[in-house]
This record gives structure tokens, C-alpha cells and sequence, in this order.
């Protein structure tokens, strides 16, 4: 128990370092603008790491949330046209449960046919993208009502729309997985199937819901992503999953199931995002950002093997 | 004595038709059924040759995808140590004026290096491959871009040209001789050498592998090594192909050489798999690919089809072992 929170620790002490660095080196890091405009990029990755972490839990993985994501917001995006406030909300609506659903079919393939994740989740990531260039024929939907973009672009006390709905989904996730049934249940399934399975838990209904909750999120990310751009397209979060497993792994989360939480997630996705934007700041050229990116994951899992060790 | 002599001529048959292996039929269906779809034209040797020419270049990355697996890891690094690859080879060669062969080896070089990385790091710690090799893949991009300055790197130079866009005898692409080759090598390694039955062993157990004493560190190392070296040879072959090299060519290929892997039959649970049924598994999707571009598919269906196959191909293959 000692050790789990000293990696916890661990994390946060390596956040604040990070920024203390940052301040010290570029004056205008630590500017409110700077620090929103931080929190506005990274509520993206986070809103889909978020989903990332969940089936990552049950040693899943999730390849098809970019698809799923552009899948799910070039339908809805119609609805999104009009000045009525209800046809906006039941867009909404449609959008978040086509993800659940599309979603949970990954789970169902993944359960039923006994199916790695990985590759169930990589075939469907062509389907979903394929019915998502298929839906729109390489048309462009834009101009969205202003109300909608307000999702994406705009600020409630002074603080980002987005940011806003990537706390509340933070609070919902972490209630879901700390206080809730199935969420106890995700962690169990993640940890030791055989033994969830004979102590009675519906591995079925895990693996669905968890595969769902990815899908349903993306979808999530999606109304905020096509809010922000003013445009959906087809081609659209193509790099999504590979940088929300980024922010996943940066925060601990194991590929081998059952451990880490939803605010490791968080803090692997605020450091990604500070790092970026410091070499930004910097005036690092932007080729390096990708070597940055390697370069922490490797860093922070090499950090946990280490920590694992020491306990050993 | 062999196991047919007693046994009724229809059940011999069936057993000899069993005896092959299942992703053989699905290439004859898949041909047979294209073959029926998209009208003459797909069925000529001239197609043919086509095919197996956009075969060589993700074969040989499949090998690569094939030996993680084999040992229960994967690598996704591999495509973008193709574009490193082949931007370092353009780059020595159209920007500093080196000749084409150490141009071209240098390029192998630093693939291999990728490769190190990986190993070292997977050997050494506990830590899933996937995470490292997604860390390595990001690494690796960058150190293209920043090679090739984020833009095209053209190397129009015959001799650059040769291994990918020349024909032996008028024919045969060298690429698709390369890719033999590579195929014959490994095929040895994995079948008749030590290395080749630890991996399998490794794969298939790793504790028991170490119990009997088979240093599973080493056998690792080797698997990543070897997989950089092959993602190094593709890419550098798809820049002489292609006269140039980009830092986003490569990517992708990693996932492809992984689905080519696992439609031949790879477990991604590791120890299970062979290098022929891989090249199986590469004929399928290029001839997919092929087939479906033919029938003047528009990419959306394409890669509907493309997802269907895949999860189709893992489907019925876990299938088959369960039921024997």
C-alpha cells in the first residue's frame, strides 16, 4: 500500500518539478492565459484517455476511439446546424449513445469470441472510420449555431468549456470506478479474472460496459472536437487513441490490468500536455515534440519497473 | 508405415486436404472470388506480378511483427523505423552527397539501433512491449522529421532506384528476391536454430523457458534486434521504390505487418505462428487490398472490408483450435 502511493507521489512531485522548471525558464508559462490555455489542450486527450483507462483496466485496449469518435460526430453533426435547442441536445444524445453502442460491440466481439482486444479494436477502428467516409462521402459539415460552439470554444468564468466538461467526466469516471458496482468489478476483472469469474462477477457485462463507457466518451470527445474545429469531417482524431495510451501510460496505468486511477490518467495527461507547451514556450522546434512524447512514456514506466523492484 | 493405410480413400483425402494449412484456401477463395468480381483483369499475370510486388515491401515488415509475437511481445516501432530508415539513406545520399551503397547501409544501421533500444529496455525490465515500443515509435518519428527536415526527401538517382524499381530478368522485382531471401533466412532461424526454438519456447512460456535454463533476456533482445533490422530493410527498400523518402511513410506499417502476421495465423499469445503462413498472411491482405482497389471500391468500403477480413481471419483461426 506504501509503495502504490508513493508512485501516486511520485507523479505529482515529477508534475510539480516539470512546472517549477517551466516558470523558471519561460516567464510566461505561469500566466493564468498560458495555464487555461494548458488545461484547454489537454482536455481532449484526457476526455478520450479517460475511456483509455477504463479498458485498460480489464487489460483491454481501445484502437478505434478516433474512428469512433469521427464515426459518432459526422452523424450527429447535422443536428447541430439549427438554432433549436432540443434538436442540439438530442444530436447530443445520439452521438453518446451511438458510441456506447459501437463501442460496446467491440466488447461483445472481444467476450464472446474470445477476440484479443487489440486486434478486435484495430478492426473495427477501419469499420467505424470506413462507415464514418462512407456516411460522408468526403463532404465537410460546418458552420455549426453559435450555441453549439460554445461547447468547444466557449468559457464559463472565465474558464474553458471544455476544461469544465473534462472535470465533470473526470468526477463521474472516478465515482463510477471508485463507488459503483461495476466499477468495483472493472477492477476486479482487470486484476484476476479467473477469480472474478468464480466469485460470481458477469465478466460479459464488464467487458461490454467497459468497451461502452470507451465508445461513449469518445463520442464525448467528439461533440467537443468537431465544436472546436466548427467542421466534422471524416478523417478527423486519427492520432487520438495512440496519444490517449500515451497519457494513460505516463500515468501509471498497467497494461496489465487492474491498477492505476483515473488520476494517474490525469496527471500523465497534464504532464504530456505541459511538456509540450513548455518546449512551445521555448521555442523548441515542433519536431521534437513527438521525441518528448517517447521519451516520457519511456521515462515513467521505466520509473514504475523501478519502483516495483525496490518493493520487491 | 504410413498413417493412411488403412483408412478408406475418402478419409485419406480428407486427411491430405486437412493437412493444408487453412489460410492456403483462403487465398484460393480470395482469388477465385475477386478473380470473379472484378473481371479478367484481376486474374492476369501482369496483376500477379503487381501483387506480389506490393507484397515484398510489407512481407518483409511482417517478419519482423512475427518475431515479437512469436515472443509474446509486439513492436510498434516498426513503421516508424521504416521512415527513419529510409529518410537517413535519401538524406546521405541527396544532402551529402554520398554514394548509394554506405548511404543505404547507414540507413540499415540506424534501424538496428531502434531496434537495440527496444530490446535493451524489453529485456531488462518487466515492462509490456507494447508501452516501450509505442514510447520508441514516437522517438523514432521525430528523429525522421528532424532528419529529413519535416519535408520529402527526394533521392532520384538510378542507382538509389535499383533495389526497388528494377527487374531481374524483366520480371522478377529484386524487392520480391530480397523479400525470398529474408524469408529463407528466417524460416532457418525460426525452424533450425537455437535461437529460433527459444523464441517459440520464450513465447510460449516464459517461465518454464527460464526454468530449463534459456537466458530469456538474451532471446528478447535478439527478437527486437532482429525485428528493427527487418523494418530497417523495408525501409529502405520503400524509399528506393518510391526515389524519395518522408518522415509519414512508414507509418502504418506496423499494424499491417501485425494484422499480415496474425490473418497467417499468429497468436498473440505468443509461441505460435510460422514465417511461410505469415507470407500467407501478407499475400491475403495485398491481394485484398489489390482486389478491392480493382473492383473500384471507394476507401470507405475498402476499409470496411479491410476491419471485416482481420477480425474474420482472428475469428475463424481461434475458432479452429478451439474445436481441435
Amino acid at each position: 500500500m506504501k509503495n502504490k502511493y508513493l508512485a501516486r507521489f511520485s507523479r505529482v512531485l515529477a508534475l510539480i518539478v516539470i512546472v517549477i522548471i517551466l516558470s523558471m525558464l519561460s516567464p510566461g508559462f505561469l500566466q493564468i492565459s498560458n495555464l487555461m490555455n494548458v488545461l484547454n489542450q489537454t482536455s481532449l486527450n484526457l476526455i478520450v484517455a479517460c475511456g483509455m483507462t477504463i479498458t485498460m483496466l480489464i487489460t483491454g485496449i481501445d484502437l478505434s476511439v478516433g474512428s469512433i469518435l469521427a464515426l459518432t460526430s459526422v452523424v450527429a453533426a447535422s443536428y447541430f446546424k439549427s438554432g433549436s435547442v432540443p434538436e442540439m441536445a438530442f444530436g447530443i444524445g445520439l452521438a453518446l449513445i451511438l458510441g456506447f453502442l459501437l463501442g460496446a460491440m467491440n466488447g461483445v466481439v472481444v467476450h464472446y469470441l474470445r477476440l484479443p482486444p487489440f486486434l478486435v479494436t484495430f478492426g473495427t477502428q477501419q469499420i467505424f472510420r470506413g462507415m464514418a467516409f462512407l456516411y460522408m462521402s468526403g463532404s465537410v459539415l460546418n458552420d455549426f449555431d453559435s450555441v453549439f460552439l460554445f461547447i468547444g470554444k466557449g468559457k464559463l468564468w472565465g474558464i474553458p468549456t471544455p476544461v469544465i466538461i473534462t472535470v465533470v467526466l473526470i468526477v463521474v469516471v472516478g465515482f463510477i470506478l471508485k463507488k459503483t458496482v461495476v466499477g468495483r468489478e472493472i477492477y476486479y476483472v482487470g486484476s484476476n479474472l479467473s477469480a472474478a469469474k468464480y466469485s460470481g462477477i458477469s465478466v460479459a457485462k464488464v467487458t461490454v460496459v467497459s468497451f461502452g463507457l470507451s465508445g461513449m466518451i469518445a463520442a464525448l470527445a467528439g461533440i467537443v472536437y468537431i465544436s472546436r474545429l466548427n467542421a466534422a469531417e471524416a478523417v478527423i482524431g486519427e492520432s487520438f487513441a495512440l496519444q490517449a495510451i500515451a497519457a494513460a501510460a505516463i500515468g501509471g496505468i498497467s497494461f496489465k490490468g487492474g491498477s492505476g486511477s483515473i488520476y494517474g490518467t490525469i496527471i500523465g495527461a497534464l504532464i504530456l500536455t505541459i511538456i509540450l507547451n513548455g518546449m512551445n514556450l521555448l521555442g523548441v522546434p515542433t519536431q521534437w515534440q513527438s521525441f518528448a512524447t517517447g521519451g516520457l512514456i519511456i521515462i515513467a514506466v521505466l520509473m514504475d519497473a523501478k519502483a516495483v523492484k525496490a518493493k520487491e | 508405415m504410413d498413417r493412411f493405410s488403412n483408412t478408406p480413400s475418402t478419409a485419406r483425402a480428407l486427411v491430405l486436404l486437412k493437412s493444408v494449412p487453412a489460410n492456403i484456401y483462403a487465398m484460393l477463395l480470395l482469388f477465385a472470388l475477386l478473380g470473379y468480381l472484378c473481371g479478367p483483369r484481376f486474374l492476369t499475370l501482369q496483376n500477379f506480378l503487381n501483387i506480389v510486388e506490393q507484397c515484398a515491401i510489407l512481407s518483409i515488415i511482417s517478419v519482423g511483427s512475427l518475431l515479437a509475437i512469436l515472443s509474446r511481445g509486439i513492436d510498434l516501432s516498426l513503421g516508424a523505423t521504416m521512415s527513419l530508415s529510409g529518410v537517413v539513406a535519401a538524406q546521405l545520399v541527396t544532402g551529402a552527397g554520398w554514394p548509394v551503397v554506405p548511404a543505404m547501409l547507414i540507413g540499415v544501421l540506424v534501424g538496428i539501433c531502434i531496434g537495440i533500444f527496444n530490446g535493451l529496455i524489453i529485456s531488462r525490465t518487466t515492462i509490456d512491449p507494447f508501452i516501450i515500443t509505442l514510447g520508441s515509435m514516437n522517438i523514432t518519428f521525430s528523429l525522421a522529421l528532424i532528419a529529413s527536415k519535416g519535408i520529402t526527401v527526394s533521392a532520384n538517382v538510378p542507382m538509389f532506384r535499383f533495389l526497388g524499381g528494377e527487374y531481374f530478368a524483366e520480371i522478377i522485382p529484386y524487392s520480391v528476391l530480397i523479400a525470398l531471401l529474408i524469408y529463407a533466412v528466417f524460416n532457418i532461424i525460426t525452424k533450425r536454430t537455437r535461437l529460433g526454438t527459444y523464441i517459440y519456447a520464450v513465447g510460449g512460456n516464459e517461465v518454464s523457458a527460464a526454468l530449463t535454463g534459456i537466458n530469456v533476456s538474451r532471446i528478447k533482445f535478439r527478437v527486437y534486434a532482429l525485428s528493427g533490422l527487418l523494418a530497417a530493410i523495408a525501409g529502405v527498400l520503400l524509399a528506393s521504390r518510391l526515389g524519395s523518402a518522408n518522415p509519414g511513410q512508414g507509418g502504418g506499417y506496423e499494424f499491417y505487418g501485425i494484422a499480415a502476421a496474425v490473418v497467417g495465423g499468429a497468436s498473440m499469445n505468443g509461441g505460435r505462428g510460422t514465417v511461410w503462413k505469415t507470407l500467407a498472411g501478407t499475400f491475403i491482405i495485398s491481394t485484398l487490398r489489390n482486389g478491392l482497389n480493382m473492383m473500384g471500391l471507394p476507401v470507405s468500403l475498402q476499409l470496411i472490408f479491410l476491419g471485416l477480413i482481420i477480425i474474420g481471419a482472428v475469428t475463424v483461426d481461434t475458432m479452429s483450435r478451439r474445436g481441435s
